[in-house]
């Protein structure tokens, strides 16, 4: 295992970055040790800021997000700008959707513009398994009776329930031959392919393979683009934490939360089934996008209260932060609600070798975590839409006094960015110059 | 029929097999106003469960859940002479442009089996939505819900146009949901904001003068 240093050295290495100019080059630098500095629990320069810019470039740049569904490139020029405009130490990448993807698969789990939303939405949209939308089911939840199938054999229940069930174009899937059938190049192979329509099912996979093919060019050009400018990329990879695999994609959340009253065991069960898979999705995709930095939205754990978190909820996301740590990853803890009554839990991680954000309650949780990981978070984004920008310095003022206090903090938004007041963002940069700087 | 502790107890832990067996029996031997009775104060004790933190909305879900069965069980057997009185109406909805409906679900489980009579306008409800409810059912209380920062705005306008129809100084507003706060009351105009269902459910019974 390597030490967080070096972790870190990896992740702002300037190896293959070429650079626009030396400016480029040197605030690239600057920025990524501003980061690392903070990652590492010690006082940088100033306070880093590095907010997770969700769908803000759109609303900022006034392309519309069907637009940059539909033409890769003005999602990128939406970044582009705003990444420039703004000048934050870290980028995150562009999370746009491709439309045409979502089309030729038919795809149930999100609604978009023109698709579930009106032409002009600002954001997307998750759908739940078994979520009404317009009053009709859009897919069918994994059933109570399903988790014996999905625990003995969770690739083939999502290729023959799950795929047919949150994509229309592989609806042809449920009447495949099972694929641990497949053993010799005849009987069973005609077998497999021979079902009704299966042909259009591959077709489209065909198509949207290409298309995949397409975006992911020019997204790795893109990346390597802002890189060159000067901007860090904050992470690139992700996983998740397994009891949310559960919860989100295949139960839903009512029906995960009278499970793990019904059928405790089951559920837990299926937590331990996937948790190598989302150890290793974590592991891969950093490896993919050569980032150590692996981003963990955790969803559900903010329903719980904290023995049933302590008991469905941690055991298995514990396993999958220490084995990223493990694989020399630093695994980025992001939280989505109210996590404060489970600061003493996640204090159980390794010192300096997760970095933790913060939705609520964040001067709460520098006084438990200040010492042993780095927040970030600190910016509510209710105030970045509704308070004037004379207000945001006071607020920021007030805020970096505690919260960068002896280092280790990154400011961002407490949630995702969406629809900010671009000028109180603009006020926010002033701030950090005015109130974020360390004393010598 | 007497007030059953144990069916209390088994309710307040949200044993669910326990209560549905204990209604069966007690439906055997006698009618179901105790059983609504007890169901009321377990429901209460869920609520001081959670207000001492020892309970989350999790439990909350699992406790409708239950009430779902019961109501089921019990309904047919409630004559419309021993049906609760109604406190009060709130309409609710979640604003337009956003989908998320468990927040809200929860909130209305929660006003349901406190005896407000809910009427639920669903998700992604437009301002003039909430007018015309407004309009037919004379409620006492608006409630909106917004898991979204880019719907503060719609929020906003469904508060401007309840203003413009003439109604705002009719209902009491409260709103809630993840990313909303104190800062979003202030800018959409409401009258409060609530951060989970049971400090909805005590606001709106301070609103009603229950407590």
């Amino acid at each position: 295992m390597s030490g967080i240093e070096s972790i870190l050295g990896q992740w702002a290495s300037k190896e293959g970055i070429q650079f626009v100019d030396s400016e480029a080059e040197r605030q690239f630098e600057e920025r990524a040790q501003r980061i690392a500095t903070a990652i590492q629990l010690k006082v940088p320069d100033r306070i880093p800021i590095a907010p997770n810019s969700g769908f803000f470039p759109l609303t900022y740049t006034g392309i519309s997000l069907r637009d940059a569904m539909r033409d890769y490139d003005k999602a990128y020029t939406a970044w582009r700008k705003t990444i420039a405009d703004f000048k934050w130490d870290a980028a995150m990448p562009p999370i746009t959707n491709s439309e045409k993807i979502l089309e030729i698969m038919k795809f149930k789990q999100c609604i978009w513009p023109g698709h579930g939303l009106k032409d002009d939405a600002k954001m997307y949209q998750f759908v739940e398994p078994g979520q009404k939308i317009k009053g009709e089911v859009s897919y069918d939840p994994m059933k109570i009776e399903e988790y014996d199938w999905f625990i003995e054999d969770p690739s083939d229940y999502i290729i023959r329930a799950f795929l047919p069930r949150i994509s229309e174009a592989l609806k042809p899937f449920s009447n495949i031959y099972p694929l641990h059938g497949i053993s010799f190049w005849g009987r069973s192979i005609f077998t497999s392919l021979a079902g009704p329509n299966f042909d259009k099912a591959f077709l489209a996979l065909a198509e949207a393979a290409r298309e995949a093919n397409k975006w992911y060019q020019s997204f790795v050009g893109f990346l390597r683009e802002i890189k060159n400018r000067g901007f860090p990329i904050f992470t690139m990879s992700g996983t998740t934490a397994p009891f949310d695999r559960i919860a989100n994609y295949f139960r839903g959340t009512r029906e995960i939360f009278t499970d793990i009253f019904r059928i405790p065991d089951k559920v837990k069960a299926a937590c331990e089934r996937v948790t190598p898979f989302m150890i290793d999705a974590g592991i891969s995709s950093a490896k993919a996008t050569n980032n150590p930095i692996v981003l963990l939205y955790l969803h559900k754990g903010a329903f719980m209260n904290i023995n049933q978190y302590k008991e469905f909820y941690w055991p298995t996301l514990k396993k999958v932060l220490v084995k990223l740590i493990d694989n020399d990853l630093i695994p980025y803890v992001y939280t989505e609600g109210d996590y404060t009554r489970y600061l003493e839990v996640i204090r159980d991680m390794p010192k300096g070798k997760i970095i933790y954000h913060v939705e609520k309650d964040i001067f709460k949780a520098k006084e438990i975590l200040g010492d042993k990981f780095c927040l970030t978070g600190g910016l509510p984004a209710s105030k970045l839409y509704t308070s004037s920008s004379q207000e945001i310095k006071e607020y920021c003022k007030k805020a970096f006094e505690e919260l960068g206090e002896g280092g280790g903090f990154i400011l961002d938004a407490d949630a995702a960015l969406a629809e900010a007041r671009p000028e109180n963002l603009k006020a926010v940069n002033e701030a950090i110059l005015k109130y974020g700087t360390y004393k010598k | 029929m007497e007030n059953d502790d144990r069916y209390i107890t088994a309710l307040v832990d949200l044993d669910e097999k326990k209560v549905l067996e204990l209604t069966k029996e007690r439906l055997e031997t006698g009618g179901p106003t105790k059983i609504l009775e007890d169901i009321k104060k377990g429901m209460d004790l869920v609520g001081k469960r959670f207000e001492e933190g020892r309970y989350f909305i999790a439990d909350l879900m699992m406790a409708g859940a239950i009430l779902k069965k019961l109501s089921g069980i019990t309904k047919s057997k409630i004559k419309d002479s021993e049906k609760p009185r109604t406190l009060a109406k709130v309409v609710i909805g979640t604003v337009e442009g956003d989908f998320h409906d468990i927040g809200k679900d929860i909130v209305i489980s929660v006003l349901e089996t406190s005896d407000f009579e809910v009427i639920d306008l669903g998700v992604d409800v437009p301002p003039d939505k909430f007018v015309e409810a407004i309009k037919e059912y004379h409620p006492q209380i608006v409630a909106m819900s917004a898991l979204l920062t880019i719907v503060f705005d719609s929020m906003k306008k469904t508060i401007e146009a309840i203003e413009k129809a003439g109604f705002r100084d009719k209902v009491k507003i409260m709103i809630g949901g993840g990313v909303v706060d104190d800062d979003v009351k202030g800018y959409v105009r409401a009258d409060a904001y609530r951060s989970d269902p049971v400090a909805a459910l005590s606001l709106a019974r301070k609103w009603v003068q229950v407590e």
